[in-house]
């Protein structure tokens, strides 16, 4: 029925029944959980690599559930949140939005909204993991050019002619040329336009 | 006198004397014809003399003869005329045996003008001889016998012919009397008298003035006033005389026999009948009196003061050194004075009273404990005490210059209700207190309650009384404002309460519906599979049950809470329900390292108790228990004993954070709590549970780490709610 991964979903609640009831539900899709009684014992919990999401009632014993996301972020752990709260409560539904949580679940919900809601926060933590993994490899491959060829994928990048670089750098033509072979090859481009959309992932200053 | 007038009268009337004379009028002319011819003859020309002696003996001799048949009636003639005869012929010893024989005879035999005639005649042979001393003695006796005899007119005309002995008489020592002369008690001092007693108010100066013409006009030497004071007589006054002063004292003892002989005022009071006694140590109803015998009391005279018909006082006067004092003429007079002085003392005591009451409201004015005016229904403040003035804050000139109308002290709007006042006032004289304002001369107010009253039906003028209830107010709109805020309070606190009860409620029932739904959320979509996974759906419709149940269990709960009455009573084992408890929470206190251990008292009587609330109760308090080790882990110990007073005593100690500082008696509320998820119900839950059981539960902190919680129940109790 459901695409199966190595996804986690982690679910804290105090209520040990609801806790369970949920991995069941979860289980039913064919989704994994890891249960938790309180924000302490996930957050001394060691993480699993890959794609996760974390559910999480507002009010928690011990720890509020803002909390638990600002201590995340702390962490350097960027995880989906998906609040449920009992209720309606709309300062800290804007407080967690704006603290990046994915969801805001008012209970009582449908189970198909949490199931959404959880496979969307999968979803865009894989797609965040991937685009973090890609901006990685690019990172590396950049780390591999020379100082010279750096300055040559960054004029490149801005759109100049190999002649007018070669004027810019004040090298000759041939020389520039094989500097803007070496870039391409270092970093695995193959238009400068492809190169531009790699400068923008990571961030290169454009040079006018 | 004109003795000889006297005896060419005689001798008319011996012409007149036929045989069949009764021999009584003719023992009269013999009489009267002898003694004129008597006393004639010391006037008598020489010549004459001889012929008056020879008729002086003639009569003489015919009145022995009779007085010899019949010595009752004729000896006091005989003797008298012997006397005379004897005095002529200068035999003074006989002449003074038969004076005294013959008083003592007319006297015996009751013949009043002859017992008179007889001292007057003696007094005139001692005044000639020049016993002036005795002569006046004799001379008053004579008095007296006249008046008795009811011959005023002879007794003013001895009055009037031994004038010098009066005055010796008033010069006397001490052994002679103040004589009142008969001429002043006449109208003229009837009415000076009476017209010095009415015009008098003052009662002290009444008594004075009374007591004064009193023994003034009556010859007494001392004299009493008593008046009713309360439901005793008490002497009010007492009037001396020393020489020819009279003092008066006022003074107020009690009616005793040292001073007075109380038998005779006592006679008076009683019969409202004056008392006169001549003689008041001969013998007379009143003679065995101990003051009368002890002081030898001579003339008495009582007079009870009547108005109206009632008894206002009593006069009394004495006189210790002669008998026969007051006479009949004098006490006429007295009794004129006694009825003026009983008008008088009631109209001073009228006076009195009239005086005490003004000066009772005077005083009430005065005071100032309230505020009182005086005013006229055309608005002015005629007169108020300070407490008025200084409420309304105007002064005393205000008030003296008139500028003070009480229209000016009522505000506007209760101008109305004075209007009404007013009116009231006109028909009915008199205004129910109300409450008011009255402005200041500031223009602030002053809240009141004021009443007022005409001082007579009909009339102009009246008088108001005035409270400041200023304090009184300001209490009550503080009581108002408290009332207030405590219903704000009841209101909001009543609100979170049912709000904090339903979020409660609604939290711990949620949580296993949530927890149901979710289940059967996951149990369809097992079944839904294009496989259907048949255990797994089995297995979350069996935790759906387990859900429900909870659910409906914390509803039974929450109700149990709040039902009034168990029908759950039986004989319960209290350690059985201790062992079960322990059982259940096994797992829960794993789960937070917490050890847990019993002390049970062996053998604990069975209670009569509700098995689930006590369960209740045991769950409550060990889920705290355990709570409050969470963190930490610790030690659990729950005991049974039988306490002091036969009651069973189970405590639950633990080793964790131990009670909230200074809310220890607060944890037994409701929806106190110290836990964010808390509800705030279980101990109270507790509580109510077991003082229902007729126990009572109560914490203490440990001396170490933890608190402890005990709770008792009565032996073969039964649950009362």
């Amino acid at each position: 029925v459901t695409r199966t991964d190595d996804a986690t979903v982690f679910v804290i609640d105090d209520d040990v029944r609801m806790r369970e009831a949920t991995e069941r539900l979860l289980k039913s899709v064919g989704l994994h959980a890891e249960l938790f009684a309180t924000p302490k014992d996930f957050l001394t919990h060691k993480l699993t690599d890959g794609p996760s999401c974390l559910v999480l009632d507002v009010r928690l014993p011990g720890m509020s559930g803002l909390d638990v996301q600002r201590k995340l972020a702390e962490a350097g752990v960027h995880i989906p949140v998906i609040f449920i709260t009992g209720h309606g409560d709309i300062p800290m539904t804007v407080k967690a939005m704006k603290s990046g949580a994915v969801e805001f679940l008012t209970k009582p919900f449908r189970d198909q909204d949490l199931l959404d809601a959880i496979q969307q926060a999968l979803q865009g933590h894989r797609e965040t993991r991937e685009q973090q993994r890609e901006i990685q490899e690019l990172k590396e491959r950049y780390e591999t050019l020379t100082a010279r060829e750096r300055e040559v994928m960054a004029l490149l990048f801005s759109g100049m002619l190999t002649k007018q670089i070669a004027s810019k750098i004040g090298t000759s033509e041939i020389t520039a040329q094989v500097h803007r072979a070496q870039v391409m090859h270092k970093m695995h481009a193959n238009s400068p336009a492809e190169l531009g959309r790699m400068a923008e992932r990571l961030k290169l200053p454009t040079i006018s | 006198m004109d003795y000889s007038s006297a005896v060419d009268t005689s001798l008319k009337a011996q012409q007149l004397l036929s045989p069949t004379v009764a021999i009584l009028e003719s023992a009269e002319f013999r009489f009267y014809s002898a003694l004129s011819h008597a006393a004639y003859w010391d006037s008598a020309p020489p010549d004459q003399r001889q012929q008056h002696f020879e008729a002086l003996a003639a009569h003489h001799r015919q009145l022995e003869i009779w007085a010899e048949h019949c010595p009752e009636t004729f000896e006091n003639r005989a003797a008298l005329v012997g006397a005379e005869i004897a005095r002529i012929e200068g035999r003074v010893i006989d002449a003074e045996g038969l004076y005294e024989k013959a008083i003592r005879s007319a006297h015996a035999n009751g013949f009043i003008h002859n017992e008179a005639v007889a001292y007057e005649v003696a007094a005139r042979f001692y005044a000639a001889r020049g016993f002036e001393k005795i002569a006046f003695a004799y001379l008053r006796e004579a008095q007296y016998g006249y008046r008795r005899w009811g011959a005023d007119g002879k007794v003013k005309q001895l009055e009037q012919s031994y004038p010098d002995r009066r005055k010796e008489g008033s010069a006397a020592g001490p052994t002679s009397t103040i004589v009142a002369p008969v001429e002043l008690l006449d109208l003229a001092t009837v009415i000076k008298v009476s017209q010095a007693v009415s015009g008098e108010m003052v009662l002290e100066k009444l008594i004075d003035k009374l007591m004064r013409a009193a023994i003034e006009h009556a010859g007494a030497k001392r004299g009493l006033l008593i008046l009713p004071r309360g439901v005793e007589e008490r002497i009010e006054a007492e009037a001396t005389t020393s020489g020819d002063d009279i003092i008066v004292h006022l003074q107020n003892a009690s009616v005793t026999a040292a001073v007075l002989p109380e038998s005779v005022v006592r006679y008076v009071m009683r019969t409202h009948e004056g008392v006169i006694l001549d003689d008041a140590s001969s013998t007379t109803q009143f003679s065995a009196d101990p003051y009368i015998v002890q002081h030898r009391a001579r003339s008495v005279l009582c007079l009870p003061l009547i108005d109206q018909a009632r008894l206002t006082g009593v006069l009394y006067l004495e006189n210790n050194l002669a008998p026969h004092v007051f006479s009949p003429n004098q006490i006429a007079v007295l009794k004129v004075i006694a009825s003026q002085a009983a008008i008088s003392l009631e109209n001073t005591r009228l006076y009195r009273d009239l005086e005490n009451r003004e000066a009772k409201i005077r005083r009430l004015v005065d005071a100032n404990v309230m505020g009182i005016f005086f005013w006229n229904l055309e608005g002015a403040i005629v007169g108020a005490n300070e407490a008025f003035l200084h409420m309304v804050q105007y002064s005393r000139e205000d008030l003296v210059t008139g500028r003070m109308r009480w229209t000016d002290v009522t505000p506007a709007e209760w101008r109305e209700r004075e209007k009404r006042a007013r009116t009231e006032l006109q028909t009915a004289a008199t205004v129910q207190p109300y409450e008011q304002e009255f402005l200041r001369k500031d223009g602030s107010r002053v809240p009141v309650l004021a009443g007022a009253a005409l001082f007579e039906e009909g009339g102009n003028e009246g008088i108001a009384f005035v409270l400041d209830i200023s304090e009184r107010k300001q209490a009550e709109e503080q009581r108002e404002r408290l009332h207030r805020v405590q219903a704000e309070l009841a209101h909001v606190t009543r609100m979170s309460t049912m709000g904090e009860l339903t979020g409660s409620l609604a939290h711990e029932i949620k949580q296993p519906i949530g927890a149901a739904v979710t289940n059967a959320q996951a149990c369809l979509r097992f079944l839904n599979r294009g496989q259907p996974d048949v255990p797994e759906a089995r297995e979350a419709a069996l935790e759906m049950v387990r859900d429900a149940t909870r659910a409906a269990d914390i509803i039974e709960r929450v109700r149990s809470l709040f039902r009034k009455g168990s029908p759950h009573q039986e004989m319960v084992d209290v350690n059985g329900v201790i062992q079960e408890m322990v059982v259940m929470l096994h797992k829960e206190a794993d789960s937070y390292s917490v050890d847990m251990h019993t002390q049970l008292c062996q053998n604990l009587p069975n209670v009569m108790a509700d098995r689930v609330q006590l369960q209740q109760v045991l769950l409550n308090l060990m889920m705290n228990a355990i709570e409050a080790m969470r963190d930490a882990g610790g030690e659990l110990s729950i005991k049974s004993q039988l306490d002091e007073d036969g009651q069973l005593l189970i405590s639950v100690s633990d080793t964790g954070v131990g009670l909230p500082t200074g809310k220890e008696d607060e944890i037994f509320n409701a929806f106190f709590t110290t836990k964010p998820q808390g509800t705030g119900l279980g101990l109270a839950i507790t509580r109510s549970i077991v003082e229902a059981h007729g126990g009572r539960v109560w914490a203490t902190a440990n001396s170490g780490r933890g608190a402890t919680l005990q709770f008792t129940l009565p032996q073969k109790t039964a649950a009362r709610a």
